[in-house]
């Protein structure tokens, strides 16, 4: 029975402690100089790959004290479900809350991906520079993001006492890798961080086809981030096959009206007009040519009046004539020719 | 021995008269205040061939309106960006008024010769910029 016991109150401790550590947030052990830095981290949400290098209090979602130790937390349960990209960055005591750092020893910034329920574990290992040797732990995609970083990274320190047909080389090799990063990652915000780093905008014309396949296989997904991307590699949409056929139509029905246009213009015209008319319209006008009226001739041919009429109007449009005065001198015309 | 002393004696004190002349630094500054602006500017930095090092050095800072900075190299390849807005302050909301700062610290070795431009792009700003340039020549 005491056994049980025990068996039972481990079993609630293993399954209490595993929730501990598994519980979802930022964490943070950062080492600050105190003296510099104001001991409080912002985390702000990146709502586009543009706004990456843009700083203003309403990009702040969230603020953490550091603690004596350097640790702090952001708690995820507000976050979105899916991946978003976020900054965490630290201000200088006489600097406002609102404040970047690009660049040099004084860089102030870190960017990481979380979302609801992601447990992300940072830590740095440099004071001097803050935002230098960092560490990511839990939530996977950061690093890899880390990994990008570096690959990144090498553009600067290789470019000290080289030629610059050597710096353009290395910067080539450099943008390379981070393509095929992003061509084989898993994590599509990670996928897409790579190819920003890559700077895309200059390879994108000379390397078309690789940004189709790439939009070929996120095609699912609709996150700011991607739509924004998708304007702007301008690669046209693949139609479907009824459009191809639709347009294909088109395209011969217009050539098809121009060359029957075309060839009606061009060949002479009937030399024999009569050749047109049916035996019943030839009669009819060899009755008008004797200079028969309609009454006459719906009488001879046993037919009604407004048949008549009809063959009659029939006539003068085939021949392109207004009245039976025309009619007569066509069929002269056609003696004095023949 | 005496000679000898006076040969160390110079050896020591032309040393640091020749490191002194390896590198001469050539610093320029502009500083730009922004009252209420909306137009572009751009400032050209000619850099020439006689330096191996240019650093570019930004700080600025907004209490109103939007304030945006490229930077570009020769041959227009964007080199680094950013951007600081305010949504509130300023003259209307006084008690509210808010700082945002934005810097910008880059060293480019064997930098590419020709004309860099930093572009200046302001929406309704009230904003002081300040870019400090360095270049060395080894």
């Amino acid at each position: 029975m005491g056994f049980k016991k025990i068996f039972v109150l481990l079993f609630v401790f293993l399954i209490f402690q595993s929730n501990l550590n598994s519980e979802s947030g930022i964490y943070g052990q950062f080492q600050l100089d105190t003296a510099v830095w104001s001991p409080v981290a912002y985390l702000s949400l990146i709502p586009s790959f543009n706004d990456m290098y843009t700083m203003s209090h309403s990009m702040i979602i969230d603020k953490a004290v550091i603690d004596y130790s350097g640790s702090f937390r952001f708690g995820t349960q507000y976050l979105p479900d899916k991946d978003h990209l976020f900054r965490i960055h630290f201000s200088k005591r006489k600097d406002p809350a609102a404040s970047l750092i690009i660049g040099g020893k004084d860089e102030n910034h870190l960017f990481l991906i979380a979302n609801r329920a992601a447990r992300v574990l940072i830590r740095n290992n440099c004071d001097s520079v803050i935002t230098k040797d960092i560490q990511f732990d839990g939530y996977y995609p950061n690093i890899q993001l880390l990994q990008i970083n570096q690959i990144a990274a090498y553009l600067d320190s290789a470019s000290f006492e080289i030629s610059p047909v050597k710096s353009d080389l290395i910067r080539s090799g450099v943008f390379e890798n981070l393509r095929v990063f992003a061509d084989t990652c898993s994590n599509p915000i990670v996928s897409l961080y790579a190819l920003y780093k890559s700077r895309f905008e200059s390879n994108f014309p000379l390397n078309q086809q690789f940004y189709k396949n790439f939009l070929l296989k996120w095609k699912n997904e609709e996150t700011v981030y991607f739509e924004e991307f998708r304007k702007k590699i301008p690669v046209q949409k693949s139609r479907g096959l009824s459009f191809r056929i639709l347009l294909f139509g088109t395209i011969l029905f217009i050539a098809g009206f121009f060359v029957s246009l075309w060839l009606h213009k061009s060949w002479p015209k009937n030399q024999n007009p009569l050749k047109d008319l049916t035996v019943q319209e030839r009669k009819v006008f060899s009755m008008i040519r004797e200079g028969k009226t309609n009454k006459e001739i719906s009488e001879s041919l046993m037919v009604s009046l407004s048949t008549v009429k009809s063959h009659v109007n029939s006539i003068y449009s085939k021949l392109e004539i207004n009245s039976r005065k025309d009619a007569l001198n066509l069929f002269q015309q056609e003696n004095q020719a023949n | 021995m005496k000679k000898l002393i006076i040969l160390i004696v110079s050896v020591f004190l032309l040393v640091p008269m020749t490191n002194a002349q390896e590198k001469t630094a050539f610093n320029t500054a502009r500083n730009l205040k922004l009252e209420n602006e909306s137009k572009e500017q751009q400032i050209s930095i000619d850099v020439s061939d006689e330096y191996d090092t240019f650093a570019l050095s930004i700080d600025s800072n907004i209490h109103e309106g939007k304030l945006s900075i490229e930077i570009f190299d020769p041959s227009g390849e964007k080199q680094g960006n950013f951007s600081i807005g305010c949504q509130v302050g300023g003259a209307n909301n006084p008690t509210t008024k808010e700082v945002v700062q934005g810097q910008f610290r880059k060293t480019f070795q064997k930098p590419k010769k020709g004309k860099w431009v930093v572009k200046i792009i302001p929406q309704n700003a009230h904003a002081q910029i300040n870019i400090t340039v360095t270049q060395i020549q080894n």
